[in-house]
């Protein structure tokens, strides 16, 4: 405790004058300290708000969205409208019996391919055996009917020449001859009719053609009255029809002549072509379409009739209209708009109207010029006259 | 207090005993306890997943969500706030409650309520899942399963039906469903072709099925003596048995659901890939629930792996990724070691000071023994072991041997007046008691705010204030007790250990060490003397630079926590609104690629993806990334290594070069460390601006708004909407009128297309039981995506059955359109989030300038809409105010509590004018090391408040002690200044040493020891200068204050 005493006297001799020496020597120190403590700060502050300046431009920088672009194209590919359609043949003829009887045999079965004319099956026709044989005995008997009502006439025009019999006998003479003679054609036509009915019990194929249903088999019993279900179906497959139900909706779109191109189940991989080559003109009151018939030559018989045919009609577009990534568009309270990028590299929005949907593609009716730089999946925060960059490798993008 | 005295000489065994007790409980407590990296946060959660297959989120929204919250708000009692997420087919409403909340009472209202509201939503809608749990909920492993043999459909199923079950036996485990991979079901691929030639509706073959596959019990019957069980062939045994079930005949010719569907053991379109290092695997996050070890965790998950793998088929390889114990064992491991550190310096500084080992020894056994101490306490009252308590106590290392040092030296004091030893232990101890205890008091106080906190930082910091409090009260009480005991023993017998000559080489430094310390002190004196005499100027010009060092405050910026670096980093790829989920993969791959040559080789090591939406709506509620469809994915970078300091840089080059490269997709850097995922609470960024708002379109557009000017903020990265709202979409308006002409209705179209593009499992829930494994499979219908390619096939989907087939398009229009990607809502109201970063500035700066931008455009915002700042600004700023208001407080009541211990108001003031000098120290050395405020740099700040009045305490008293036997105030205060300045610098260097090791590391508290040595540096020169200045000046200017003084004077030394 010795020191503090001696600090002590120090402090009570001081006099009033000392600390101001004191404070003339000692301040310089403190004033360098201070000085170089200013310069610190000064410095580090500096540092700062350089570091700031710094930080303030790359996020600046950064605020700036990069964005890709895509370029409207023309395309000529037309749209696609794919609608379910049937196959049915060329000519389609069932084939009824026109003579009752019994099947006596039947000589073609379904799928074989028949020339027209070609027997299918003969049919038992006893009855109408009978009635031939019947008609046949009339004919002779009108005949021989006819051979004395001529004698007759004859002798009785010669004894007219003496005056033998009076006209009135020989006029009835003669036209009893005619009458007979009209017996004779009766009689002959009625056989010739049921001859011909006879020649019904042979089923003949219509055309060339294949068979495609057989209902019968011998001895079945088949007639004309009975006859709801046909004993034969024959199809002329040489070249087939599809028939399409277009829906109401699309219905405007189909035109004579438009070319389609379809596919069925069973040739994977294959796609047939068929031109549209009539409608119905008639909205069917139960299926709310379009009836639309399209031809297609089946000469290697791939085709078969009641196919199902995935139909693709070609909706002709305009080659001129300009498409687009579907990703490009932003469709929102304004419409539906494409964003690009003008020439100061600032966002402009277009309203754009859609002509047709390929699904990932759009075919733009207005409002796109062919140069502009279409911004490809367009946040939706960018908003009009916003600077962008663009960017380098495109995003990917929903494209198949 | 000297009774306590009394006992620990007359019966030492006592506390001897006691130390040993202490040292038992406290080893028992640190091996129970479990260690995590932060404190339990018990804001407890409640989260809502309601699942209804493909519907929109809008309508997800309005039919589900918008209802039950409705429901929610009026039937369960204490909720804070709710918020959900209406995704494509799931549902998320997580709800919030009042810490006052009793949970288990709102789990029944929810589970009740969400009963209740089932009738009134969609038909064939499932309860929904609920799930509790609370903001450390956060993934701490991950198990990654991959193959090259078997498929992802079967991996999974391992995963979700082997090893869930497996794993959910670890204690405090949450395992949601496994991310990525594909889950097996029964899957009935109806082609459209083939329905239309049939004529047929995918209706048909649903109805096919649910009239075939049935679940029938038919029951039994007893024929003579038994009874026999009927078992009917009502659900096929195969799976390839679905396809012979028919649908119906047509022209004699049966159709079978084989004629116009694939069946086959297969899976739903994948909505989730996760890919480890590219290949595709099955990713099993576990999460930490409850109150369990983040550690015991991860150590039950790992010591399970072994079973795990024989568990499974041989080719499935199993790797844990993500493992989060590394990071906390680091955490807590150098806070230990910091600890030490600081109490071996501590020491080594008590050691050199003192000159005597056996003083040393003394006192560096109360170390330990007080930590242990406040262990057990701490173990005691709830709390687990972790960074913020470990924190707390090395923080207190610095004061612990304050206590046990004045005992010292009081000790040595007397004796060194020639006292016998034991007396010389009770006036030592008398003494310093009210001193002690008022230091003691002093620095409680400080931390009394602390308990104060709300929210998550009052989690986070009572317990480290805890750790704090309990290890001084164990050190004020080990100083009375133990240290008098010790003193007995080992100071006895060497009586004139100071004045013997020292000897060998320490004794040679320690005469040194004096004899410098000796020439600082007369050093110190001469310059206390100097500053007396130019009293004013000095007290003016200290209080100058004081307060204006104040103006670098705002230059220091503010954090809510420090940022740490790490080996991990995990990057939002969100790729355009829409892209679909194979798209997504391919972006990502190329994503990686890019990183890869950003970063340069030997860089990262691993990169795990998780790209779309997880399979289960229980997994979405646990996600924290943001991810809202399969546009979205997560990629977690981890890097090698000795990475950590590039990983900033790193980060900033991506961000330069990532959107650059792939214009249309947003980036996103979230948190990959726990503490910040912990802190962010279920948000992927730090700043979330919401405008809320029911009219969403015209809050869509001034969130745009928003948006451009805070993207342009200085130091904001990744801002971004999370609400998209423009998801392509297609609209199907089909003319019902038409229709109905055509003989079919609405109802027959949603179900066909629900059918075809959404699959039949919602609706038409039919299953399979698998005779082989026994696990029930779903059966569904649906078309597969890759037949549905083009908006021809939409067109074609088959609308009416029966007679006349249509086909949708017949009956409808299809147009484009776009509809929000997802629906948020806050609180019940739809809102729309802006996320944001900062990087390179503080969040401080950036929230305001961001609450300007906000501010700015007000007068444009909707009419009736809300923007608001929420997330971890808001966190910040309560906690900071919080925190403010504490400072103040506990300035005002460690005033009153020394006017109480002096009797008077004039020596109180003069302790508390060291204050400012302080907080200067603080700012000083913050802005000198770089360091942002943030809440440990202000708990260091109030830790320094503690201390510093402490030491002023010291000097004052003995000022008014020597004013008191007569000396004029100024010859009192310099004599005070001077005979503390051994004990003041003692207290202040062991503090600065012990805070040393805390300081110079990058951890999350290394801004806690800044501050502490800042502002104790400036706090020691404001006690030994200052203070006895002003109380010089004080005295001598109000002579009738000493009216007092000698009363106060002879309660100071009784």
């Amino acid at each position: 405790m010795k020191e503090e005493l001696a600090i002590k006297d120090e402090l009570a001799s001081a006099s009033p004058v000392a600390p101001r020496k004191r404070s003339r020597f000692g301040g310089w120190p403190i004033l360098a300290a201070l000085a170089i403590l200013f310069a610190y700060v000064a410095f580090a502050v500096v540092q700062r708000r350089q570091a700031q300046t710094d930080l303030s431009v790359w996020t600046r920088e950064r605020a700036i969205p990069y964005v890709s672009i895509v370029q409207p194209h023309q395309d000529a590919r037309p749209q696609i409208l794919a609608l379910p359609g049937s196959v049915a043949a060329f000519y389609d003829a069932a084939i009824r019996a026109q003579v009752a009887g019994y099947v006596r045999s039947w000589s073609r079965d379904i799928g074989a391919v028949v020339k027209k004319g070609d027997i299918l099956a003969e049919v038992d026709t006893p009855e109408l055996d009978d009635r031939l044989a019947q008609a046949r005995e009339e004919l002779s008997r009108a005949r021989a009917a006819l051979a004395l009502a001529k004698v007759t006439a004859d002798r009785w025009a010669a004894l007219r020449g003496s005056s033998a019999v009076s006209k009135q006998s020989s006029d009835e003479k003669a036209s009893d001859e005619k009458v007979k003679q009209a017996e004779v054609g009766a009689a002959s036509a009625n056989l010739d009719r049921l001859k011909s009915q006879k020649a019904f019990a042979q089923v003949v194929a219509p055309f060339d053609g294949v068979v495609t249903a057989r209902t019968v088999d011998v001895g079945s019993f088949v007639s004309p009255e009975r006859s709801n279900e046909p004993l034969f179906k024959v199809a002329d497959i040489h070249a087939v029809r599809i028939y399409v139900n277009v829906p109401q909706i699309y219905s405007a779109r189909i035109s004579k002549g438009m070319k389609a191109s379809f596919t069925t189940p069973q040739w994977p991989g294959r796609t047939f072509e068929a031109p549209v080559v009539t409608t119905s003109s008639a909205i069917g009151a139960g299926t709310g379409s379009l009836l639309v018939e399209l031809d297609t030559p089946n000469s290697d018989g791939a085709l078969l009739p009641g196919s199902y045919a995935d139909v693709h009609f070609e909706l002709p577009v305009d080659p001129s209209q300009l498409r687009i990534a579907a990703s490009a568009l932003t469709i929102g309270e304004h419409g539906t708009r494409v964003a690009i990028v003008d020439a100061e590299d600032r966002v402009r929005f277009k309203p754009v109207s859609i002509a047709a949907d390929f699904g990932s593609e759009v075919a733009i009716a207005a409002g796109l010029a062919p140069a502009d730089r279409v911004i490809d999946n367009p946040a939706d925060t960018l908003a009009e006259g916003d600077k962008v960059r663009i960017g380098g490798a495109p995003a990917a993008s929903a494209r198949e | 207090m000297l009774a306590l005295v009394r006992i620990a000489l007359n019966r030492p065994y006592t506390f001897v005993v006691m130390a040993m007790l202490i040292v038992i409980f406290g080893v028992i407590a640190w091996i129970r306890t479990p260690t995590d990296i932060f404190p339990a946060i018990r804001i407890p959660v409640v989260a809502v997943v309601w699942t209804y297959n493909g519907l929109p989120p809008d309508d997800m929204s309005g039919r589900i969500v918008y209802y039950y919250e409705r429901a929610v708000s009026s039937a369960v009692n204490d909720i804070e706030h709710m918020e959900s997420q209406s995704l494509s087919g799931y549902g998320v409403v997580k709800i919030f409650f009042q810490p006052t909340v009793d949970i288990n009472a709102a789990l029944a209202q929810i589970g009740a309520v969400s009963q209740t509201v089932l009738k009134q939503l969609p038909p064939g809608i499932t309860p929904p899942y609920v799930l509790t749990f609370n903001a450390s909920s956060v993934p701490v492993i991950q198990l990654a399963l991959s193959s090259e043999t078997i498929s992802e459909a079967k991996i999974f199923d391992a995963a979700q039906n082997q090893i869930r079950p497996q794993l959910a036996t670890v204690a405090g485990a949450a395992v949601p469903s496994p991310y990525g991979g594909k889950v097996r079901q029964v899957q009935i691929d109806v082609d459209q072709a083939k329905l239309r030639s049939y004529g047929l509706s995918a209706q048909d073959v649903v109805a096919a099925v649910g009239q075939q596959d049935l679940i029938i019990p038919v029951g039994a019957q007893k024929i003579g003596g038994k009874e026999y069980v009927i078992q009917l062939n009502d659900s096929p045994e195969r799976i390839e048995e679905m396809g012979y079930l028919p649908i119906r005949s047509v022209d004699g010719a049966t159709v079978r659901i084989g004629d116009v569907a694939h069946v086959h053991d297969s899976y739903p379109p994948q909505t989730n890939i996760v890919r480890v290092d590219g290949v595709n695997a099955v990713l099993m996050t576990i999460v930490k629930a409850g109150s369990a070890s983040t550690l015991d965790v991860i150590n039950g998950v790992k010591g399970l792996l072994p079973r795990l793998r024989e568990i499974l088929p041989p080719e499935i390889k199993l790797v844990a990724v993500g493992d989060q114990s590394g990071f906390v064992q680091n955490a807590v491991s150098s806070v230990i070691f910091e600890g030490a550190l600081a109490a071996t310096l501590t020491g080594l500084m008590i050691l050199v000071f003192l000159g005597s080992w056996r003083s040393t020894v003394i006192i560096i056994v109360s170390i330990p023994l007080a930590i242990f101490g406040s262990i057990a306490g701490l173990a005691a009252t709830g709390e687990n072991i972790n960074v913020m308590t470990l924190g707390g106590l090395a923080l207190a290392v610095g004061i612990l041997v304050d206590d046990a040092t004045v005992t010292i030296e009081n000790i040595n004091f007397q004796l060194e007046q020639k006292k016998e030893i034991e007396s010389a232990i009770m006036d030592g101890a008398r003494q310093i008691v009210i001193p002690a205890t008022v230091s003691l008091l002093c620095i409680c106080i400080v931390f009394v705010p602390m308990f104060g906190l709300g929210g998550i930082s009052g989690y986070l910091f009572r317990p480290m204030a805890k750790a704090v409090i309990f290890a001084l009260v164990g050190s004020y009480i080990l100083s009375r007790t133990l240290v008098p005991t010790m003193a007995n023993y080992l100071l006895g017998g060497h009586v004139h250990d100071h004045d013997s000559p020292p000897r060998g080489f320490f004794g040679r430094f320690q005469r040194g060490f004096e004899r410098r310390f000796e020439a600082a002190r007369q050093a110190y004196a001469r310059l206390l003397g100097a500053a007396m005499l130019l009293r004013w100027k000095f007290v003016i010009a200290f209080l100058g630079f004081c307060l204006a060092s104040f103006a670098l405050f705002p230059l220091l910026g503010q954090n809510f926590f420090p940022n740490i670096e790490g080996v991990q980093l995990k990057l939002h790829v969100r790729g355009p609104t829409g892209l679909r989920i194979e798209e997504t993969g391919r972006l990502v791959k190329r994503v990686e690629t890019a990183i890869g040559e950003v970063a340069g080789p030997k860089v990262v090591a691993s990169m795990v993806d998780n790209i779309g939406l997880p399979v289960s709506g229980t997994s979405m509620a646990y996600n924290n990334t943001g991810t809202i469809g399969a546009a979205d994915a997560d990629i977690l970078i981890t890097l090698e290594e000795g990475q950590e300091k590039t990983s900033e840089a790193l980060v900033e080059r991506l961000r330069e070069k990532l959107p650059q490269s792939f214009p249309g997709v947003t980036f996103a850097f979230l948190p990959a460390d726990i503490v910040t995922q912990i802190l962010n609470f279920g948000l992927p960024a730090p700043i979330d601006v919401q405008v809320i708002g029911s009219d969403t379109t015209a809050n869509r557009a001034h969130a745009a708004r928003l948006l451009r000017r805070i993207a342009q903020v200085t130091g904001v990265a990744d801002a971004r909407i999370q609400q998209p709202g423009d998801a392509p979409t297609i609209r199907v308006d089909v003319d019902r009128l038409q229709a109905s002409r055509l003989g079919f209705s609405m109802k027959d179209i949603a179900t066909s297309m629900q059918i075809t593009l959404a699959g039949s499992i919602q609706t038409n829930p039919v299953f399979w039981l698998n005779p082989k494994n026994g696990v029930s499979y779903p059966v569904v219908t649906q078309t597969p995506q890759y037949w549905m390619e083009s908006l021809d096939d939409l067109a074609r989907i088959p609308a009416s059955q029966g007679k006349s087939p249509q086909l949708l398009g017949g009956v409808a229009q299809i147009s484009r359109e776009s509809s929000n990607a997802v629906v948020s809502h806050y609180s019940v109201q739809p809102v729309i989030d802006i996320y944001a970063s900062n990087t390179g500035r503080d969040l401080g700066a950036v929230s305001a300038d961001i609450e300007r931008v906000i501010a700015a455009l007000d007068a444009e915002k909707p009419r009736g809409s809300l923007v608001v700042l929420r997330g971890q600004t808001v966190t910040m700023a309560s906690a900071y105010s919080q925190l403010y208001q504490g400072l103040a407080l506990a300035v005002v009541l460690i005033y009153l509590l020394i006017v109480v211990n002096f009797q008077s108001w004039i020596d109180p003031f003069v302790i508390i004018t060291a204050l400012p000098a302080a907080l200067a120290g603080v700012v000083w050395m913050l802005f000198a090391t770089h360091t942002t405020l943030s809440v440990p740099a202000l708990t260091g700040a109030i830790m320094c408040m503690g201390v510093a009045t402490a030491n002023s305490i010291l000097v004052v008293s003995f000022a008014r002690e020597q004013l008191a036997e007569g000396l004029e105030p100024f010859a009192a205060a310099l004599n005070a200044g001077i005979g503390r300045f051994r004990p003041v610098l003692m207290t202040a260097l062991a503090m600065i040493i012990g805070m040393g090791p805390m300081a110079l590391s990058a951890e999350q508290n290394a801004p806690l020891g800044r501050a502490v040595i800042g502002g104790l540096i400036f706090a020691t020169v404001a006690t030994l200068i200052f203070v006895p200045v002003v109380f010089a000046m004080a005295h001598s200017r109000k002579p009738r204050a000493e009216a007092f003084q000698p009363l106060a004077a002879s309660e100071m030394s009784s």
